[in-house]
């Protein structure tokens, strides 16, 4: 492993190709949005709120900036 | 003609998801495409007459008045894979990555923001040298694989990726923060066969997110039990974070408007740091999450949906 410093501060965790959603929750094709027994998934008032932006976030930066 | 607009995003993208109850609130028709599903699709753009059609899951749309494009795309790729790709992973990377590019065609419309822009805006160079030339104090920077350069710092230093660093090894995957460490930790052997970025420590610190949306402005500091965060803020656990709105200082909240209009961005996540009464230029985000800040006093969704709106 190379001794980059880049590399060696980086942290390491499990890869996750999708990330770990809430179960229950499906993708609403024809609004385009995640819903869970047909109540938005994230809003304000969702049992979810908006956090979930960042919870259900795979670390990539912060903005899913990977491909 | 009624107003239309395209979202080009992640699925798992979830602040599109505030935005489109916004759109759909004000009765503005969007298309939503998320590149993990862009093969589902039956896809074509007329580039002469500047149509897009989209076939499957339900839709079947042919449009031609696209008024407004919100690209959540990034412009460079960032992760590796960790094996070798098919021909047709490949193919599809590379093509349908450079269709998304190729929705320029409707350059009419109103873009967050035009790709080009989000190209030289993702370049932290490029960033700081133009933060500092709108005015804003920049920390002390070097970047590049020479370490004697860095040997002329002060101890404590902050370390950081020129781009994010996101690598994959076998089932892991490494994912790099800004770091706090001393200058005699590098060396040629552990920063040469790659660059990095070497900032002086700017402490104490204060981190402040400013997110700018057209002529909007949001600006939140960033503490723990009140207190500025020395290292990288996103290592702690979200429940110990707060995010509480201030209001900058005039000449500061020009200088973030000056940065993304200079940059050509309609929405620019800044980040600052305040030390000791002054502002320093951190970085900025042309595609920035947002999504964490948002509240229903600081509702981000629906600056960002009216100016999708026009």
């Amino acid at each position: 492993m190379s001794d980059h410093v880049l590399i060696t501060l980086a942290k390491r965790k499990p890869y996750e190709v999708v990330p770990n959603m809430p179960e229950g929750c499906s993708y609403d094709y024809d609004r385009g949005l995640w819903t869970k027994s047909n109540e938005v998934l994230v809003s304000h008032s969702s049992e979810f709120g908006v956090q979930i932006t960042k919870k259900c976030d795979v670390e990539t930066g912060e903005d899913q900036k990977g491909e | 003609m009624n107003k239309l607009c395209l979202i080009l995003c992640s699925k798992y993208d979830f602040s599109v998801d505030l935005v489109i109850q916004e759109l759909e609130k004000t009765g503005i028709d969007y298309i939503r495409l998320n590149k993990e599903d862009l093969s589902n699709y039956l896809i074509n753009i007329d580039p002469i007459k500047k149509v897009l059609t989209v076939k499957g899951h339900g839709k079947n749309r042919t449009v031609s008045n696209i008024t407004s494009v919100w690209f959540r795309q990034p412009v460079f790729i960032r992760n590796a894979p960790a094996y070798p790709l098919s021909l047709e992973e490949q193919l599809v990377r590379s093509q349908w990555a450079a269709f998304l590019r190729g929705i320029i065609v409707f350059e009419d419309a109103i873009w967050m923001n035009w790709p080009s822009s989000t190209y030289s805006a993702e370049s932290k160079p490029y960033q700081l040298m133009l933060a500092s030339k709108v005015g804003f104090m920049v920390p002390k920077t070097m970047i590049g694989n020479d370490s004697s350069y860095f040997e002329k710092f002060d101890e404590e230093i902050i370390v950081k990726s020129l781009d994010t660093v996101l690598l994959r090894e076998g089932e892991d995957c490494l994912f790099t923060y800004t770091s706090n460490i001393t200058a005699k930790e590098l060396n040629e052997e552990n920063t040469k066969i790659a660059p990095l970025t070497v900032q002086e420590y700017v402490y104490p610190k204060t981190d402040i997110r400013v997110t700018v949306v057209g002529e909007k402005l949001h600006a939140v500091k960033i503490t723990s039990a009140g207190r500025g965060i020395d290292n990288d803020w996103r290592l702690l656990k979200k429940e110990e974070i707060e995010y509480i709105d201030i209001g900058l200082p005039k000449l500061i909240s020009r200088y973030c408007k000056d940065i993304v209009s200079e940059m050509g961005l309609k929405f620019g996540a800044i980040d600052l740091i305040e030390s000791n009464g002054n502002y320093y230029f951190i970085e900025i985000n042309p595609t920035g999450e947002w999504g964490w800040l948002s509240t229903e006093k600081r509702p981000i969704e629906k600056d960002i949906a009216n100016v999708l709106a026009g």
